[in-house]
């Protein structure tokens, strides 16, 4: 697989606007979230594998995730079935391993399109990369805000 | 499991460390095995020695940066939303003695 063009890179540094880290105000807004169109080309930085490049593949809609939860009465299994959005590695190296979960992964136009969740092996070299996408995140980070009793100290304006 | 928004300061908010309590073992583990070769060995070569202090170095860094990064303020918990999207997201307030806006700037997107 092909790094993206520089022109496309020079889009990706337009859009973080050295002026954003100047705002006070960080409420999300419309624009810097996008749905990604298959074969686009993700980005990621996280914690293990630093600086990568995917590309979208599908939305697999049958994901089960057994996360072994190693706790202080022993471990215990979670299993989680659902959708994430499917990205897969280049040719000589991973979009995410152990550790980069949570990464935020954005499009060439450093919008945000979803989270790193879960790494699949085995079926493609490095692995395909799971990530959840932000709309059903921010849906759920408002849903749960809504629940409980806020100390008053965070706002956050959804969409 | 879900975790309900509230207050940060509660104490009974769990909290978050950095490094993972596991990477840390392992390194921890690492670093005793590499002074633990060159003790056994006597050795006085060098590199070895060397090895060692850096492994010696090492395994105090472990331990001194075993302490929280923040506290959880609410978490979706692993799990899937009613439309069935995998979720595991969770709001962290940061310990402001490990981090400053500067530095997280210059982190980048993580």
């Amino acid at each position: 697989m092909q790094i993206p063009l520089p022109s496309s890179r020079a889009i990706f540094e337009t859009n973080l606007n050295p002026e954003a880290w100047n705002e006070t105000d960080w409420t999300p807004r419309a624009e810097h979230i996008a749905a990604p169109t298959k074969g686009s080309y993700l980005f990621k930085i996280g914690r293990t594998t630093g600086h990568t490049v995917g590309q979208f593949h599908h939305v697999d809609a049958s994901v089960t995730i057994n996360y072994i939860l190693d706790g202080p009465d022993g471990k215990r299994n979670i299993l989680v079935k659902g959708k994430a959005l499917v990205v897969r590695p280049g040719e000589d190296s991973a979009f995410a391993r152990r550790g980069d979960s949570g990464a935020l992964v954005l499009n060439g136009n450093a919008e945000a399109v979803g989270m790193v969740t879960a790494v699949a092996k085995g079926s493609v070299a490095f692995g395909v990369v799971y990530v959840s996408p932000f709309p059903p995140i921010v849906d759920n980070i408002k849903e749960i805000l809504q629940r409980g009793p806020s100390d008053g100290k965070v706002e956050v304006e959804l969409l | 499991m879900p975790t309900t928004p509230g207050n940060n300061n509660n104490n009974n908010k769990p909290s978050v460390v950095c490094p993972a309590e596991r990477d840390n073992f392992y390194w921890g583990q690492f670093s005793e095995n590499v002074i633990k070769n060159v003790t056994q060995s006597q050795s006085t070569e060098i590199s070895q020695v060397q090895a060692a202090q850096a492994a010696q170095a090492q395994k105090l860094r472990c331990k001194v940066s075993r302490h929280p990064l923040g506290t959880i303020y609410a978490t979706s918990g692993l799990r899937a939303s009613e439309d069935h999207w995998i979720l595991d997201w969770a709001l962290i307030k940061l310990n402001p003695n490990r981090f400053s806006f500067e530095q997280l700037r210059n982190v980048g997107f993580t």
